[in-house]
């Protein structure tokens, strides 16, 4: 009995003391749970920002560079180097036109020939926040103030696989344009490129399309037409001018390419393609008139210059003649075709030739330079203080009277401004010439040949200003790829005026007058450091 | 004397630094698909057994991240189970003015993996494609159990998650796939799930049930076997390649024939794929 007793004593308690143990667990494992629970949940939020991580993409690059010219004789005041190419040749055409140098371009001084700058400075964000869409943005941070490079987006469309559709600011569909400055085997664009596509970017939108089957890529873009023309800016700030769209016309560009390739001949690749582009200048934008409904334009119909007012035909008895097919406010047409091959051979670790050729017609903006002959122009202004350029710029020189609304010169009166600079049409043509040697698997040697002719119905002597200077540059590169990230170039650019006695250029001064009857001493040698991430 | 020394230990030096120099391991290195990685690792480890002088690296990562290195310069070789996208060989010629070499190494057949539970056992194009794009969710609607569908794939890195899109799903995939970072995480994610379906390489297929795959409903299924895939009736069969930046020459050469040779071939098989001669 007493054994009983004790038995059932023993089992009482030790079923307590489990019940006891079986809650501390149950409490132990709930509290452990919870724990877990928390630590899930923050891990799914974080896994969720960096989930948004992974859809921004941030590459870039930065070129440092030395850079030497040879020097510019000024015959007057001595030796100097500043502004022989500040208004001719591969500067001005870095610059869109631009008289003179601002941003990452260098700045000489009179005494100097050799400076360091940082040409680029870029960062490339990238969103893609599903597939098939992207979000670009690539500020420039180099010297000389921020610049907005690109900013659009861009989006696939689903039924069609290949087909996009592009939006904001982005480049032009050029080979040369889109072939990024950070891969290029020379340090700058070709010259053609670098007149008819200043600033590389334009405001508009593009249908792009890839095909899946086969390698062909077509490019269709809808755009402002005045993006980064010197012509179109009315004011010193670049920023807001380029943003204006001038006229109502859009300007369209059209490129297509093919790459061919034989499963024969395993070892060569080429690409075959042309591009277009149809624009409009609306004769009513010039810079140097103020009065917005002044209606002049200049139509150059025997290729030296020629102008038009909207009154008087007076004028027509100078040298300079009315065309009468055209009406002010009407729109000059700008349009050029090109045609372009890109030949990749797989010889000893590989070997390239790429050429383009452009030609067409231009709309330029007059120069203000005032020399030659002297024209008086009474019945336009009332005054006998006009005079026009050789070139077809017109420089007010006093401008005091008010007359009534159908005479310019109300237009004209109480302006701060008083030199005109009348649109030229250009008949132009240029193209390039590339040589690619890959040596081993980090260095490449590279020569360039390139022909920019601004004015192609002048020769020699007959070109009597320096915009109508052609010119070709013959440039030798050498490339050392250090690792996945640095490459460092060395290049010697010739560029080879074309010789005319009738022309002259301006240094930067503006008051040294050069003649051009003589290759302008402008060889440039540089060395260029880049990183790239 | 003491000069004497002096030359000679000159000497020895001098032969020692040119001996090693010509001893130094030649490295080839191979990033990319994940389809291809077990491949390419047997590949190397058994050419390194009879070529003591070659150091072969093989690393994974996706298709897209081979072709990525390859454009960059960080591998030799790019191991894809697709071609090469239009804007990878515009990269190429960038960089390397080369249109780059494609050698198609093996064949595969994109294998869907079921539960061995799974009572389905055959599927259509059409079908696959409702599955993955969302629009069929439960297993019923395809003659199997009342339960949803859970999806596996691969991460958009991938050869064959891109294989997959254009030639199957032909659309975007469901927001509910999950996605994994290799074949085998697709295979084991099906093993442990009995209402999962995933797709990978024919290789991969342990612990899981292969299903048959048919063009239409009027087709026939067929199972990724060797012989269906020769006879290209098994409807996702595809070329695995390897990609260079130009036509390959010394060591890299020479372990490129071995693999499209009887070697290299044999190992192909012997991993799960299917030779390409």
């Amino acid at each position: 009995m007493k054994r009983i007793l004790i038995s059932t004593l023993m089992a009482i308690s030790l079923s307590g003391f489990s019940q006891v143990n079986l809650d501390t667990l149950k409490e132990k494992i709930d509290e452990h749970n919870a724990k877990l629970n928390a630590l899930d949940e923050r891990l799914s939020t974080d896994e969720a920002d960096l989930f948004k991580l992974a859809k921004i993409k941030i590459s870039g690059y930065i070129q440092a560079q030395w850079q030497h010219r040879e020097g510019y004789d000024y015959t007057t005041s001595g030796k100097g180097y500043q502004g022989a190419l500040l208004t001719f040749g591969q500067f001005q055409a870095q610059n869109g036109g631009a008289t003179t140098l601002t941003g990452a371009f260098p700045q000489y001084g009179l005494s100097n020939n050799n400076t360091f700058f940082l040409r680029r400075a870029r960062i490339k964000f990238t969103y893609e926040p599903a597939d098939g869409i992207a979000f670009v943005l690539q500020p420039d941070l180099s010297t000389g103030g921020l610049a907005l490079k690109d900013a659009y987006a861009l989006a696939n469309f689903k039924f069609c696989k290949g087909l996009a559709l592009w939006a904001g600011q982005f480049n032009r569909p050029n080979y040369e344009v889109e072939y990024s400055s950070s891969s290029r085997e020379v340090l700058e664009r070709s010259m053609v490129i670098q007149k008819l596509y200043p600033g590389e970017r334009e405001i508009g939108t593009k249908i792009e399309y890839n095909s899946p089957k086969i390698p062909l890529h077509v490019q269709l873009a809808l755009l402002n037409g005045n993006f980064a023309n010197a012509f179109t800016r009315t004011s010193t700030n670049k920023a807001t001018i380029d943003a204006v769209d001038n006229d109502p016309q859009k300007d369209v560009m059209a490129r297509a390419y093919y790459t061919i390739k034989l499963k024969s001949i395993s070892w060569l690749g080429i690409d075959i393609g042309t591009h277009g582009y149809f624009g409009n200048v609306n004769s009513d934008i010039n810079t140097g008139l103020i009065g917005s409904n002044y209606k002049l334009y200049i139509q150059n119909s025997n290729y030296t210059s020629v102008k038009r007012f909207d009154s008087p035909a007076s004028v027509a008895t100078d040298k300079y003649s009315i065309d009468s097919t055209k009406t002010p406010g009407a729109c000059l047409k700008k349009q050029w075709f090109g045609g372009e091959m890109r030949i990749y051979l797989d010889i000893l670790g590989g070997l390239a030739i790429k050429g383009e050729f452009i030609a067409g017609q231009n709309i330029v903006s007059g120069s203000t330079t005032t020399a030659s002959t002297t024209y008086k122009i009474d019945t336009l202004t009332g005054k006998s203080s006009t005079t026009i350029g050789s070139d077809g710029a017109i420089t007010v020189n006093t401008v005091t009277s008010t007359k009534n609304s159908t005479n310019p010169t109300t237009y004209l009166n109480g302006t701060a401004k008083t030199t005109i600079s009348p649109f030229k049409i250009r008949q132009f043509s240029g193209f390039y010439v590339y040589f690619i040697k890959n040596i081993g698997k980090k260095n490449q040697f590279v020569l360039r040949y390139d022909v920019y002719d601004p004015n192609t119905k002048v020769k020699g002597d007959g070109v009597n200003t320096s915009s109508d200077i052609a010119i070709s540059t013959i440039a030798l590169a050498w490339q050392y790829y250090f690792n996945d990230n640095i490459r460092i170039t060395l290049q010697y650019d010739m560029p080879q005026n074309e010789k005319s006695n009738n022309a002259a250029f301006k240094t930067s001064t503006a008051t040294v007058v050069s003649n051009l009857g003589k290759d302008v001493k402008d060889n440039m040698l540089s060395v260029r450091v880049q990183a790239k991430f | 004397m003491k000069k004497r020394n002096i030359i000679t230990a000159i000497a020895l030096g001098v032969v020692f630094t040119i001996a090693t120099a010509f001893m130094v391991k030649q490295k080839i290195t191979v990033k990319g698909s994940d389809t291809l990685v077990i491949l390419a690792q047997r590949w190397a480890e058994v050419y390194m057994k009879s070529n003591p002088n070659v150091e072969i690296q093989v690393t994974g990562g996706g298709s897209g991240t081979g072709i990525a290195a390859l454009i960059n310069g960080s591998t030799d070789i790019a191991n894809a189970s697709r071609q090469m996208k239009q804007s990878e060989i515009d990269k190429l010629k960038e960089r390397y003015n080369s249109m780059g070499v494609e050698i198609a190494c093996a064949k595969d057949g994109i294998t869907i993996f079921i539960n061995n539970s799974n009572p389905v056992t055959e599927l259509s194009i059409k079908q696959l494609s409702g599955i993955y794009t969302g629009k069929i969710k439960n297993w019923k609607e395809i003659g199997g159990p009342d339960a949803a569908i859970k999806l596996y794939g691969r991460e958009n890195s991938s050869g064959t998650y891109v294989y997959f899109k254009d030639n199957v799903v032909k659309a975007d995939y469901a927001a509910s796939c999950q996605t994994l970072p290799g074949t085998a995480a697709v295979v084991n994610a099906v093993k442990k799930d009995k209402y999962g379906i995933g797709y990978g390489g024919a290789a991969y297929a342990e612990g899981v049930k292969d299903c048959k795959v048919k063009k239409d409903d009027k087709s026939t299924a067929y199972l990724p076997t060797a012989e269906n895939i020769k006879s290209n009736v098994y409807p996702i069969s595809r070329y695995l390649y390897m990609y260079l930046k130009n036509r390959p020459t010394g060591e890299i050469k020479k372990y490129i024939d071995w693999i499209l040779g009887p070697e290299g071939q044999k190992l192909v098989v012997e991993v799960g794929y299917f030779p390409v001669k």
